[in-house]
């Protein structure tokens, strides 16, 4: 998402971050990870359950991942970043998604993760907010 | 179990709907309504698994 931050702006989009951490963690996290877009914090998860981001289990957090797609388990692994999971806050069976709201608030693109690595597609955020 | 099946029950939020009122922290960990986020632009929000 970072190295295609600027094809939301120049649809006039804002693009955030939402971590389980406080503010100040996610700005920490941001700066660790040398992201462009402003991060928030949801301390108590609130935002993740309103919008019924699901939980994984332990089997989804660990085996079924490389027997789904060992390919983007390695990847994801390579890619991981200790400092920023070092988080007590974190619920490292949480599992994330995306939205994308019109001025009016209107949910018009969400996408709840289903496992660890389901991650919600670039193109299809920006396909979202060329519908709008 | 009578909990849980309360929590199954919850209407799921869907395309087309409001999203409801939600308050972030921003790097000052002051609160931020999401609704402020999104009234002068259209609104893209990733959220994290678990970094941060």
């Amino acid at each position: 998402m970072q190295g295609r931050s600027e094809e939301f702006r120049k649809r006039g989009a804002r693009l955030i971050a939402i971590g389980q951490g406080t503010g100040q963690e996610a700005a920490r996290i941001a700066r660790l990870l040398r992201v462009s877009y402003a991060c928030y914090g949801d301390p108590g998860h609130a935002a993740y359950r309103a919008l019924g981001l699901g939980r994984t289990g332990v089997f989804g957090l660990t085996l079924a991942p490389f027997l789904s797609d060992p390919v983007s388990s390695l990847r994801n692994i390579r890619g991981a970043d200790l400092r920023a999971a070092a988080n007590p806050r974190s619920d490292v069976f949480r599992l994330g998604g995306a939205l994308v709201a019109d001025r009016a608030g209107k949910l018009r693109f969400l996408h709840r993760s289903q496992s660890t690595t389901d991650v919600p597609k670039t193109d299809a955020l920006l396909a979202a907010l060329d519908g709008i | 179990m009578a909990a849980a099946a309360l929590a199954y029950a919850q209407p799921m939020l869907a395309l087309g709907d409001a999203l409801p009122a939600m308050t972030l922290l921003d790097a000052d960990d002051r609160q931020v309504s999401l609704a402020s986020l999104h009234t002068d632009a259209p609104l893209a929000a990733i959220f994290l698994r678990h970094f941060g």
